[in-house]
């Protein structure tokens, strides 16, 4: 494993987040005192503005886009595919629905841990509709399940619109919200209940990794070495709609990262799962960090969606490896 | 011993074997033969736990196979099949890695490499290679597993004539070590003669 190349990784975030601290709507005089005396009340404006909306962001996009890299892993492996990601694999949608359902039912609060677990049950059930669907006899058909994934995340998607214009609570999110995705309405709240399930997620896409390694190798092959396809899909899936569910259910959907971050990673670091995980998921946090402070501050005081920022980002990166090292993942 | 009887196979809506009965020994190396389409690939996979017969039993040392979970199946049967694919660009010693999950050892991987001639590949991208270097590797993966019974699905496909007749070599050795070796052959019976048992499928 190249050690060096996840240290600059690792500087490229420490510097990400510098940036992050230091730029935004607006100017801190004072961003070092208030930075280094948090207890201090001396300048009361910076003071708000680092500890109550840029820190809790900046943490907020590390933990999500960390999701983001490594439910990718956990999408492309779960299904052997080079395509697959939690936006086509019909987790996002799912999960987005899962969460505008239960608003809509008044049975949770948005950034609550219901929101998440509402969140987790829509991505699973999603993911296991489209491997069924895409079942083709005994054989799980890798160009069958992505069309059959776009087809069931475009109509979920519709769902959710559909869903989201009926709700007319005040801490409701807009269309634009979970099409896109924004870090806007984040809060330091959201992350006591974000942190855990963003390591709860990555322990079990961490856990189930190996298993992954041999299912890249096709299902029959894999049964023949002596491990269950099935399980182990399933296994994946369960990570990948925790990891989702908790992304989606604090800043909506946010397309690209899930496929670009493990292609990324991938290059640099080779095919073996376990380290995969833990790269795509620094990768992630990098992109969407600086994604995030690229969609509040090109425009200030206006935002983006996020979502552009990390297509605009992620895929010169992504097109760029992969047309120097194609023979990382060969299509089938 | 794997004893088929009365088998009937079916792939997609078509019945590839009808009434068919086979017993595969320890110690004994059996060919499969049979034009294109007779349903060689179909008993193979069949035999090896990997398709349910429409009728028919399959049992493995008097117990159905059925019964039989996938960890257990791979300690006793490996398999190496005609179409194995590599996705994803490990490399042969890694790949070679992974099918030790549930059987073999560094002593059998390593006579797996041998006979396969694959020593000089093991640094290499298992998807940089050619058809035929792809097909030695999935071989040794099945004969890294040192299990009691092999199949091997055309092994000698792509393979030129020196592989062939290595390879050939190194399953007679296995052999007569007590393994059953089950072979699936497009060769006429005369070029068999290797073999212990030759079973021709019948043409439907």
């Amino acid at each position: 494993m190249k050690r060096w190349l996840t240290w600059i990784y690792i500087s490229v975030l420490l510097l990400a987040i510098l940036l992050a601290l230091s730029v935004g709507a607006s100017h801190l005089e004072h961003l070092w005192q208030v930075l280094f005396h948090p207890s201090a009340r001396t300048f009361l404006g910076d003071h708000n503005i680092l500890w109550q909306i840029r820190i809790p962001r900046i943490v907020t996009a590390i933990l999500v886009g960390a999701s983001l890299g490594a439910a990718g892993v956990m999408a492309q492996g779960a299904c052997n595919n080079p395509l697959a990601e939690p936006a086509i694999v019909g987790t996002s949608a799912g999960a987005a629905f899962g969460v505008v359902a239960g608003l809509l039912a008044n049975i949770v609060t948005i950034g609550s841990l219901g929101a998440i677990g509402c969140g987790i049950a829509g991505g699973l059930i999603a993911s296991l509709l489209t491997l069924h669907l895409a079942r083709n006899r005994d054989a799980q058909a890798s160009v069958v399940l992505i069309i059959v994934g776009i087809a069931t995340s475009a109509t979920i998607a519709a769902l959710v619109g559909i869903t989201t214009s009926m709700i007319s609570r005040a801490d409701a999110r807009s269309v634009s919200f979970w099409a896109w995705g924004s870090l806007a309405l984040t809060t330091g709240k959201d992350l006591w209940v974000l942190f855990p399930v963003v390591v709860i997620g990555i322990g079990a896409a961490w856990f189930i990794a190996p298993a992954l390694d041999v299912l890249s190798l096709g299902d029959s092959t894999a049964r023949h070495i002596g491990m269950d396809p099935v399980k182990t899909r399933r296994i994946a899936l369960i990570a990948l709609s925790v990891l989702v569910a908790g992304s989606v259910s604090t800043v909506g959907t946010i397309a690209f990262l899930g496929l670009a971050a493990p292609h990324i990673a991938r290059l640099g670091f080779g095919p073996r799962h376990r380290p995969l995980v833990l790269h795509s998921a620094l990768i992630g946090a990098v992109i969407l960090l600086i994604a995030d402070t690229g969609a509040r501050t090109v425009a200030a005081p206006s935002e983006l969606p996020i979502g552009l920022i990390t297509a605009l980002i992620g895929a010169p990166i992504l097109i760029t490896l992969v047309r120097r090292n194609i023979d990382v993942w060969r299509v089938q | 011993m794997i004893s088929a009887r009365k088998l009937s196979l079916v792939r997609g809506e078509k019945i590839v074997l009808e009434n068919f009965s086979i017993d595969i020994q320890l110690g004994q190396i059996t060919a499969i033969l049979g034009p294109n389409g007779c349903g060689k690939s179909t008993l193979l996979a069949a035999l090896s736990g990997d398709l349910q017969p429409a009728t028919g039993d399959i049992s493995l040392d008097d117990r159905p196979i059925n019964e039989y979970s996938i960890a257990q199946l791979a300690r006793i049967r490996a398999v190496s099949s005609q179409s194995q694919r590599f996705s994803l660009a490990f490399t042969v010693e890694q790949i070679l890695e992974m099918s030790l999950l549930r059987s073999g050892n560094e002593e059998s991987t390593s006579n797996a490499i041998q006979a396969l001639n694959i020593a000089h590949l093991l640094g290499r991208k298992v998807t940089t290679l050619s058809g035929g270097e792809q097909q030695r590797v999935g071989i040794a993966m099945a004969i890294a597993q040192a299990t009691p019974y092999l199949f091997l699905d055309e092994p000698f496909a792509a393979q030129d004539l020196e592989s062939i007749t290595r390879i050939q070599k190194f399953l007679r050795e296995l052999a007569v070590q007590g393994v059953g070796v089950v072979v699936v052959a497009h060769a006429q019976e005369d070029s068999l003669d290797w073999c212990d048992v030759k079973v021709r499928l019948p043409i439907r």
